[in-house]
């Protein structure tokens, strides 16, 4: 294990013991972010270091990342997806004690892209969770939601590690249905995302986006790519994922909960992935490589913006016009651009990724391909209608703040990073797909 | 928390932390006003109000109701609009949705599923409109001494289309084109019938939605905020305050405090600093004098229109021999009038009179034909745009054609308007004349007017109005100058129009003064008074355009050889008055540069009315704050920003002050009136104005609704209004305070206007500079806070290069003095 | 219209003559471009010019490429969108003066000044889907354009819904195409696919999703029922989408994929007779509308369901005349709507009389018993929207909320006793919510 991964491990454990230590949540939010964005860029040199030479151990993740290099860019991912929930996280209302758990989290979901040995996947598989459970655990009504997330959450990490042993021992198909079971509850596919729904009713925002945005299980998933499964299996699974996506992508549009709105918009989106994974063209799984990040990263931005609002105007109701852009421009602006580049918009690379993800998979399964199309239509209404409801409207009785500096400041980072690739996809596509690592390995 | 607000005084500051530090007094300041923090009452004014059934039930059933009964209104209501009308509408709302909704295979929507069978029961047991309403309030459990509000509630959900249902009803002879039979109870009847339908549909749905509330904890957090920001201002501390009850006293007080009652106050605040501003203007005005003269060559008489002021003010710094006078625009003439080219007479008379006479211009050589095949074409065309096999002929045919007006109409408007208006009416306009008299005793024709105005009348008209604005003294030319605008563009353009002239333009009524005037019968009954005119005297009638500053003259050729040099002068001087008029109007556009001179400014003005583009073709009276009836000497040379109704009233001559209380009688509402309309029309746009224009959309030539369907919007457009001060009608009359109270005490119209406040009303001693404002119930003397006023050459110095609203300012070029009369 | 973004989301207040100089300047320009190309291509007497970019982005043996074509089709309808947006701006930058959603509106139109031109462009399908959802997205903002009030922001989401699911039958046709012929580009002038393999079905199905991609983008029967919602936002806006550019997108897509209608005359006898049923629907319903936006939307709505029979019968130059024709004559009528009650005067005035009640000519067809009749269905727009709202939609809502009950079921399944005051609070807390 070279220097750089233990620092790019141990920051965010740090910043979570020091965020822990905080009298107030801001002084904690300074700490969590900046040890993110410390780990956010030092996790940029593994696709750098990478490049330079494939066999230096400068990152443990090197001999997977040659075979898909998507995951050199994890670690990254996973940390700047983090960085954006703490920094985005609303002062009003949070403890110090919650930045300290999106920063476990984060150092767990760290530990997964970044180790991928099966002892420390397995491990930092449950240790993940812990803390969303501590979380809930207090504030959820009757302990509903936090019993829910352990019933569902045990038999994941009992699932992914069995799975990780088993695989660990040679490809064999029953450790890899275990690890698929196991990783696909955390990925809330349906009809095992129940636990979701109840965590982004109780826990604060920027913890479910910790735990979820990254989908740190296609990270998994995508390291394990040499052991492929029975045409069968994976047809089924496929399958699974696509109805999750039009499934969710149809609660989506009738949710009159904005939180619960935003969590099937996660679901549908992951589902799409899914079936992405599951196919072998390359193009396809290009696309859901790239999905998976545009996707975690916009809806992470998008969710955080919901969170900002809600620090404004408390938990908000899609029942009716309830808002006011002229009082909130630019969130209402980054709200909805970042919902729609993580359904598709053009000129941002969520176009790039559904157009992949959608040509790739139709070749092999035209019907699924259908159904792609109908789950990305019915989310990009989910989103409008969530825009219409949460910035039309009467204004209220008090003004409310537009964008602060520091909100502003991220939205613009991530909407950056959306926008310009949307506008240059080579760079995207070239990092994300197989082709670079195949022509490195001639 | 920590810190104090910006803008606390260092005293304040010190006051507040004591000897210790800062955020210790803060932290203990907020921490005692929370322990003092009462409970704190939620109001309910966040939530959107609910009228009639919808606020009794908490049932959400306007959203139901209003789409279908617009649809109906609009449909039953409409002048033209549709290419099919509604069957059975001459039997009135009620029974024609009865024949329409009773029909099998109704509209799909589950809640008017039962509608057809409600409809039916209705016919059969309760056929009148007044029986059906009481089945329904009956049925909806409404008890009977709550009928009065309820029905009051309900009509006012829709209360544009219910108030165009009761107009309509009450004075079917201003529909635009023909009313059909309209009755309010009908009306009512249709919307409860819906509105019971919806209600059941909703209540076999479930309960219903509880209204949204504040939360209380907010409320509170929001008082306690107030508290503690002002008492840092106040520098009052934590110790201060814990005394005894104080910190709840405090806290009480500002509840106390509450937004209507800090609106009042500001409202009366911004009232008196424009009172006093305008009021000493005038005083030092007066007090500064002006020179003595020689009496005035020409006269000319405006509307008292605010728009006007402008125009007589210039017209005096060019011309100093002129002599101006202000009087409601439609000069004593109450006629319906029927131009060359209209196919119906319009009223042109304020509003309040129902004009009995009827003027027709009559083309001089041989009779005029109506219309031409050219224009039928045009129409045919038109309706055929709207239709399946003819529109595709249309639109595919002449379709591309129309690039042209279009690319015209959007890049240069000026010159397009032009091209069209010559198209149009290329052939010219022939001459004509008013037909005026009518034989002594001659019956009403058939359409119910009497044509024309007897000699006596005419005579009456003619001294009513000379007598009042103390034009007694009238010879050589006097002009008479009625007013109106046109504008493309936009469906409020009668808005713009001469108030007193009904919302039409006054230049006819003009015409037909002067006409009056001159007639020899007229001449020799006034002789027979005292009202005698020297030779050469001639009256005449001449139209402004208020919106491009065009001026018009009528009648040129009877004028005699002896006035045409005057009337050529003023024409000269007119000419140059318009240009500065349109000059002085183009500051408030902020499309115009500051820096375009008279003539770019009258380009301006005439681009901005033909511009189908431009939703503000003029401000009209968005500027109109006050008004002053009496001699103009007193108020000539000054700058008065357009923001003054003028009324020329001598009360030298009016011992009795009898002419004084008519004048008020007539010009108090009107004036009143427009100020209000924009007044309201600025404060809630919302509610008593009609919102922007730019989502408008006319419906059944009647007026505007918002975008797709909405209720019908009454009131005045933001576009118009937003410039407006909203201050009440500073209302300043050349009178004793004691002559003032015994005139509106004795007549209880005026009474309402000035004892409940709606207008401010100052007494301006005709003696001496002393002026009184009413206040309270009684007049109080105004205390002039300075005795400076500016003092500039011409009205170019004082406004160029600014777009706010101006003071008062002395104009040496208008002193010049006109009439040596007063 | 990115410069446009970008300024104004890091500055607070840009002036409106700085919005308008960027708008004017990219319009302007790019119409003088169109009409330079036109020029040239009338000069050298060419028919078609294809403008590889390149290949915009690839993997493996899928490649994005950007090609665009300029033909007699598209450089007539690029010339005149671009101009026409120009002149709405002009137009706009007068009627929206102090507006304060001045730079929103302009941003909008910009959106929909590349979208339009995307699309008309377009070498190839993909390219025309992303235009296609630029244009839906900026008309749904501008019917939402008026953001305080109820009703235009419903109408709103009733267009962006109507689109997007429309939208769905475009994207399909891409993936579509890409799954059975391997490329969605237009290859010569007429449009006719690469290498289409034409058996029978694929084209079927690919025309079918064509056309329902049209349906929703120009307010065809059955899904029609926006257009007249959408006359919310403000005339401008109103006329270059309603009345101009936006709602003749579907025929021209329709124009771009001529072959394939001519390929299948299953696919044509579709085309007309939605064109067919349209063109009833709008004369009918339109004949009892009462306010000049509604009536003008369904008279857009009666000749575009004409210019549809058109294409579905060959027709292709006519259609393209009927199409610009009747875009300029329709924008020039809906921006002279509020001048309607001066301009009824002066008909009056040329008339010379009252005006003729025109309704006669339907009165003579229709038999006396069924007026009435036939006049409720017309003013209840057709009962579509009813049937379309109460007996497709609903049915998926309350589905929806059988299984959010079920959900909400299954997660107080899991719920332990009650705890005590905490508890209590975030209960009250929750129910508020719920209700709410």
């Amino acid at each position: 294990m070279s220097l750089l991964t233990l620092a790019y491990l141990l920051l965010p454990a740090v910043g979570a013991l020091l965020a822990n230590q905080a009298t107030d949540v801001r002084t904690a939010r300074r700490v969590g972010a900046g040890f993110l964005a410390a780990a956010t860029l030092i996790a940029s040199t593994a696709p750098v270091s990478l490049l330079l030479a494939a066999d230096d151990p400068l990152w443990a993740l090197s001999k997977v990342a040659s075979r898909d290099p998507a995951l050199a860019w994890a670690p990254a991912f996973v940390s700047l997806v983090s960085f954006v929930a703490v920094a985005m996280t609303p002062a009003v209302g949070t403890r110090p004690a919650s930045i300290a758990r999106m920063m476990a989290v984060a150092a767990a979901a760290g530990g997964v892209v970044a180790m991928p040995h099966p002892a420390v996947v397995a491990i930092a598989w449950a240790l993940g969770a812990v803390p969303v459970w501590l979380e809930l655990r207090r504030a959820s009504e009757r302990g509903a939601s936090a019993r829910m997330f352990a019933l569902y959450m045990l038999p994941s990490a009992g699932l992914v590690a069995s799975g990780c042993f088993l695989l660990s021992d040679g490809g064999t198909l029953t450790g890899f249905v275990v690890l698929t079971v196991g990783l696909a509850i955390r990925e809330a596919v349906m009809p095992l995302h129940s636990w979701l729904l109840a965590a982004v009713d109780d826990a604060p925002m920027g913890l479910v986006v910790a735990f979820v945005a990254p989908q740190i299980g296609v990270a998994v998933h995508l390291s394990q790519n040499d052991i492929l499964p029975s045409a069968g299996v994976g047809e089924a699974m496929a399958i699974i994922s696509a109805l999750t996506a039009v499934g969710a992508a149809f609660m989506g549009v009738f949710q009159s909960n904005a939180r619960r709105a935003v969590a099937y918009l996660f679901i549908s989106q992951s589902g799409l992935v899914g079936v992405g994974l599951e196919t072998s063209s390359e193009v396809a799984r290009t696309g859901a490589t790239l999905t998976w990040m545009t996707v975690g990263l916009a809806s992470a931005g998008f969710a955080m913006a919901l969170a900002a609002l809600e620090a404004r105007r408390g938990r908000q109701s899609l029942e009716r016009p309830a808002g006011s852009l002229a009082e909130t421009p630019r969130l209402a602006a980054a709200f909805l651009v970042l919902g729609l580049a993580s359904v598709g918009l053009p000129a941002t690379v969520g176009f790039v990724a559904e157009d992949l993800l959608m040509q790739g998979t139709v070749g092999q399964f035209p019907s699924l391909g259908l159904m792609m199309v109908a789950a990305t239509a019915l989310n990009g209404v989910t989103v409008v209608k969530a825009f219409f409801a949460l910035f039309n409207g009467t204004p209220a009785r008090n003004p409310k703040q537009d964008l602060l500096g520091r909100e502003r400041l991220v939205l613009s980072l991530v909407l950056a990073c959306l926008v310009g690739l949307g506008l240059a996809p080579a760079l995207a596509t070239r990092a994300a797909g197989p082709s670079h690592a195949a022509t490195r390995s001639e | 928390m920590r810190a104090f607000q910006p803008g606390v005084s260092e005293a304040a500051r010190r006051a507040v932390t004591g000897d210790g530090a800062a955020p210790e007094a803060l932290a203990a300041l907020w921490q005692t006003l929370e322990r003092a923090l009462p409970d704190v009452r939620v109001s309910d004014s966040g939530a959107p109000a609910a009228d009639g059934i919808a606020g009794r039930t908490g049932y959400a059933v306007s959203e139901l109701v209003h789409p279908t009964l617009i649809r109906l209104c609009a449909s039953f209501l409409d002048q033209g609009v549709a290419y099919w009308r509604m069957p059975g509408k001459e039997q009135g709302l009620l029974r024609a949705v009865r024949d329409l909704y009773t029909r099998p295979m109704g509209p799909p929507e589950p809640w008017l599923r039962r509608l057809p069978a409600r409809l039916a029961a209705q016919a059969a047991r309760t056929p009148a409109a007044e029986a059906t309403v009481v089945a329904l309030l009956e049925e909806l459990e409404i008890p009977e001494d709550d009928w009065q509000p309820f029905i009051t509630a309900t009509l006012l959900s829709l209360r544009g289309w219910a108030g165009m249902m009761h107009q309509l009803e009450l004075r079917p002879d201003r529909a635009p084109v023909a009313s059909p039979p309209t009755r309010l109870m009908d009306y009512l009847a249709v919307q409860l019938s819906l509105e019971a339908e919806a209600l059941a549909y909703l209540r076999r749905r479930g309960p219903p939605a509880p209204a949204p509330r504040e939360d209380p904890r907010e409320a509170q957090e929001r008082l306690l905020y107030a508290g503690f920001v002002l008492a840092q201002h106040a520098g009052i501390s934590a110790a201060a305050l814990a005394r005894g009850d104080r910190a709840a006293r405090w806290l009480d007080a500002l509840a106390g405090f509450d937004e209507l009652e800090r609106r009042r106050l500001l409202h009366l605040a911004f009232e008196r600093r424009h009172r006093v501003e305008v009021l000493d203007g005038l005083r030092n005005h007066a007090r500064a004098g002006r020179p003595e003269a020689p009496p005035a060559r020409i006269r000319a008489v405006f509307c008292m229109d605010d728009r006007e002021e402008s125009t007589r003010r210039h017209l005096e710094e060019v011309l100093p021999e002129v002599e101006t006078f202000g009087y409601a625009g439609f000069f004593g003439v109450p006629m319906a009038y029927e131009g060359l080219d209209d196919v119906r007479p319009t009223p042109r008379c304020p509003v309040v009179i129902d004009p009995r006479h009827l003027v027709v211009e009559e083309p001089l050589d041989g009779p005029h034909e109506h219309g031409s095949a050219v224009g039928r074409l045009r129409h045919g065309v038109a309706i055929s745009g709207q239709t399946m096999v003819r529109g595709s002929v249309v639109s595919g045919a002449l379709g591309l054609a129309t690039v042209v007006p279009l690319i015209g109409r959007v890049l240069f408007p000026r010159t397009s308007e032009r091209i069209s208006h010559a198209v149009m009416h290329g052939v010219g306009v022939p001459a004509t004349r008013l037909a005026l008299e009518r034989p002594e005793g001659a019956p009403a024709a058939a359409d119910g007017y009497l044509h024309g105005f007897t000699v006596e009348e005419m005579s009456g008209i003619v001294q009513v109005v000379l007598q009042t604005s103390g034009l007694t003294e009238a010879r050589g030319l006097v002009v008479f100058v009625g007013h109106g605008s046109h504008s493309l563009n936009n469906p409020h353009e009668g808005a713009y129009q001469c108030g007193a002239a009904g919302g039409g333009p006054g230049g006819p009524n003009a015409r037909a003064f002067a006409t009056m005037a001159n007639h020899p019968g007229v001449r020799g009954r006034l002789a027979q008074g005292w009202l005698t005119f020297p030779e050469p005297t001639w009256f005449v009638g001449a139209s402004h355009d208020t919106g491009d500053d065009s001026m018009i003259y009528y009648d040129e050729d009877l004028i005699p050889e002896a006035v045409q040099a005057d009337l050529r002068i003023f024409k000269a001087a007119m000419e140059e008055a318009r240009r500065r008029d349109a000059h002085e109007r183009c500051r408030r556009f902020m499309l115009a540069p500051l820096d375009l001179d008279p003539e770019g400014a009258l380009a301006h003005a005439e681009a901005r009315t033909a511009d189908l583009a431009q939703p503000r073709p003029e401000l009209g009276h968005a500027t109109n704050a006050v008004c002053i009836i009496g001699r103009r000497s007193r108020t000539r040379g000054l700058f008065l920003d357009r923001r003054a109704f003028l009324v020329s009233y001598d009360p030298t001559r009016d011992p009795d002050r009898s002419r004084l209380a008519a004048l008020l009688e007539t010009v108090g509402p009107v004036g009143a009136g427009i100020n209000l309309e924009y007044y309201f029309s600025f404060v809630d746009s919302t509610g008593y104005g009609c919102g922007t224009k730019l989502p408008h959309n006319i419906v059944g030539l009647l007026g505007v609704m918002d975008g797709h369907a909405s209720d019908l919007r009454t009131g005045l457009p933001w576009q118009m209004v937003e410039i407006h001060e909203p201050v009440r009608l500073l209302t300043i009359v050349e009178a004793e305070p004691d002559e003032l109270t015994a005139i509106v005490s004795a007549r209880p119209g005026l009474a309402r206007l000035v004892v409940n406040g709606w207008i401010q009303v100052v007494a301006w001693s005709p003696s001496t500079d002393e002026l009184h404002v009413f206040d309270g119930g009684a007049f109080r003397p105004h205390r002039p806070e300075t005795d400076q006023l500016p003092v500039v050459k011409a009205s170019m110095d004082v406004y160029r290069g600014h777009r706010e609203h101006l003071p008062p300012t002395r104009v040496t070029d208008g002193l010049a003095p006109g009439g040596g009369a007063w | 219209m990115l410069i446009l973004a970008v300024l104004l989301w890091f500055f607070d207040d840009v002036p409106e003559a700085v919005i308008w100089a960027v708008v004017a300047t990219a319009f302007g320009g790019a119409t003088l471009a169109g009409l330079a190309t036109a020029g040239g291509m009338v000069v050298h007497d060419v028919d078609e010019v294809r403008v590889p970019l390149g290949t915009w982005f690839s993997v493996g043996h899928y490649e994005f490429e950007v090609a665009l074509v300029l033909d007699r089709l598209s450089v007539p309808f690029a010339v005149f969108g671009t101009g026409l947006v120009g002149l709405v701006g002009a137009f706009s930058q007068r009627y929206l003066h102090r507006e304060a959603r001045f730079a929103r509106f302009f941003l909008l139109l910009s959106v929909l000044g590349a979208g339009v031109v995307l699309v008309v462009l377009a070498g190839s399908l993909d390219l025309i889907f992303m235009g296609w959802e630029l244009v839906g997205l900026s008309s749904a903002l501008l019917v939402a354009f008026f953001d305080h009030r109820p009703a235009p922001v419903r109408h709103g989401l009733r267009a962006f819904i109507t689109y997007r699911l429309c939208d769905a039958g475009l994207l399909s046709a891409v993936v579509w195409l890409h799954h059975t012929a391997g490329t969605s580009a237009f290859v010569d002038v007429s449009g006719q696919w690469a290498s289409i393999d034409v058996t029978h079905v694929p084209v079927v199905t690919a025309g079918l999703f064509i056309l329902l991609a049209t349906l929703g983008k120009s307010a065809q029967v059955p899904l029609g029922g926006w257009l007249p919602r959408a006359m919310e936002g403000p005339t401008t806006s109103s006329a270059i989408f309603y009345g101009a550019l936006s709602i003749h997108l579907g025929p021209y897509l329709l124009l771009r994929s001529a072959t394939l209608l001519e390929a299948s005359p299953w696919v044509a006898g579709a085309v007309f007779t939605i064109g067919l049923l349209t063109a009833l629907h709008g004369t009918v319903v339109g004949r009892v509308q009462s306010d000049i936006k509604s009536a003008l939307a369904y008279a857009s709505m009666t000749q575009v369901g004409v210019i549809f029979m058109e294409i579905a019968l060959g027709l292709r130059f006519l259609a393209l005349v009927h199409v610009v024709g009747h875009a300029s004559y329709r924008s020039l009528q809906i921006l002279r709507s509020p001048s309607l009650l001066h301009d009824q005067h002066n008909m009056e005035r040329a008339v010379g009389s009252a005006l003729p009640h025109p309704g006669g000519h339907l009165e003579r067809l229709v038999p006396r018993a069924l007026q009435p009749w036939l006049y409720r269905l017309a003013l209840e727009r057709g009962y579509l929207d009813a049937v379309l709202v109460h007996f497709v939609v609903a049915p998926f809502a309350r589905l929806a909320r059988l299984l959010d009950r079920l959900e909400r079921a299954w997660l107080s399944a899991f719920a332990g006793p009650p705890e005590g005051p905490r508890a209590q609070a975030v209960e009250t807390s929750q129910d508020i919510e719920a209700s709410s």
